[in-house]
C-alpha cells in the first residue's frame, strides 16, 4: 500500500500504472512439444491474493481506477531440463509436483519451458480527496 | 537463469498494445536485469528503471543499448526508499514487481 500511494504521488495527474504480473494458473511445464504437468502454485496464490488487495484498497481509496486488464501467456524457456530444474529449486512459493520432477529428469526433450498466465492491468491515477478538517 | 524469459516478447507486445509509450516519461519498479526497459526506452522520453537486486541492475547497465543510454537511468533500490519526485511520471511499469 505505502509503495502504492507513493508512485501515485510519483505520477502526473491522470498518469497510468501498469501492474504486469504472473498469475500462477495453470502454470505448465513443457519439454519439447510435450507437455509434463503443472507447477504447484497454491502457495503463491495467497501471496498474489495479498498483493491484489493491496492494489484493490487504493482503488477503493479512490487513488487509481482500473481501466482495463488483459492476459496472456508468457514462457520462460531453458536449454534443457538441468537447468528448467536448477531455476524450480530457486523459487519461494512455487513447487514442482515428485511426478513433473521425475519427468523433467527423465526427458532429453528440448526446449524446456516454464510457461504461466502473466496479468496486465492497467490503471489510472485520480486526484487524492483532501478528507474536510484534514 | 531461465535462458530467454518471454521468447516470442509477448509481454512487451502487449504493455505497447495498452500504452502508446512515444514521448512519456516512464519509472519502472523492479526493471530487473532490463528485460523491459530497453523496449520501453525505445518509444518513451525518458525511463527511470530500478531493482533492489544490485546485481541484475549492474547487468542492466552493463547490456544497455548505445543508443539508449541519454533515455535510462538505472538505480539500486525498491519503491519504498528510491526517491521518485512528485508528478514526474506519465507511467509507472511494475515489472513482476508489485
Amino acid at each position: 500500500m505505502n509503495v502504492l500511494r507513493r508512485v501515485h504521488q510519483a505520477l502526473r495527474p491522470g498518469g497510468l500504472l501498469l501492474d504486469v504480473h504472473p498469475l500462477g494458473l495453470e502454470f505448465a511445464v513443457r519439454a519439447g512439444r510435450r507437455g509434463l504437468g503443472f507447477v504447484d502454485t497454491r502457495r503463491f496464490a495467497a501471496v498474489l491474493e495479498a498483493m491484489d488487495e493491496g492494489l484493490e484498497q487504493t482503488v477503493s481509496e479512490g487513488l487509481f481506477e482500473l481501466l482495463t486488464t488483459r492476459r496472456r501467456l508468457v514462457a520462460e524457456r531453458f536449454d534443457d531440463a538441468a537447468e528448467a530444474l536448477e531455476e524450480a529449486d530457486s523459487w519461494e512459493n512455487l513447487r514442482l509436483p515428485a511426478a513433473v520432477r521425475r519427468r523433467l529428469r527423465e526427458t532429453d526433450e528440448t526446449p524446456v519451458e516454464f510457461v504461466d498466465t502473466v496479468r496486465y492491468r492497467l490503471l489510472r491515477t485520480l486526484p487524492q480527496t483532501i478528507p474536510a478538517g484534514g | 537463469m531461465p535462458l530467454v524469459v518471454d521468447p516470442d516478447g509477448v509481454e512487451l507486445a502487449t504493455i505497447r498494445e495498452l500504452v502508446d509509450l512515444e514521448g512519456l516519461r516512464v519509472a519502472e519498479i523492479g526493471c530487473g536485469d532490463g528485460r523491459l526497459t530497453f523496449g520501453c526506452a525505445e518509444r518513451a522520453a525518458s525511463v527511470f528503471a530500478f531493482d533492489a537486486d544490485e546485481e541484475l541492475v549492474r547487468r542492466a547497465r552493463a547490456s544497455t543499448p548505445r543508443a539508449l543510454r541519454d533515455r535510462i537511468r538505472f538505480e539500486v533500490g525498491d519503491a519504498t526508499e528510491v526517491d521518485m519526485p512528485t508528478a514526474e511520471f506519465d507511467l509507472a511499469l511494475f515489472s513482476w514487481s508489485l
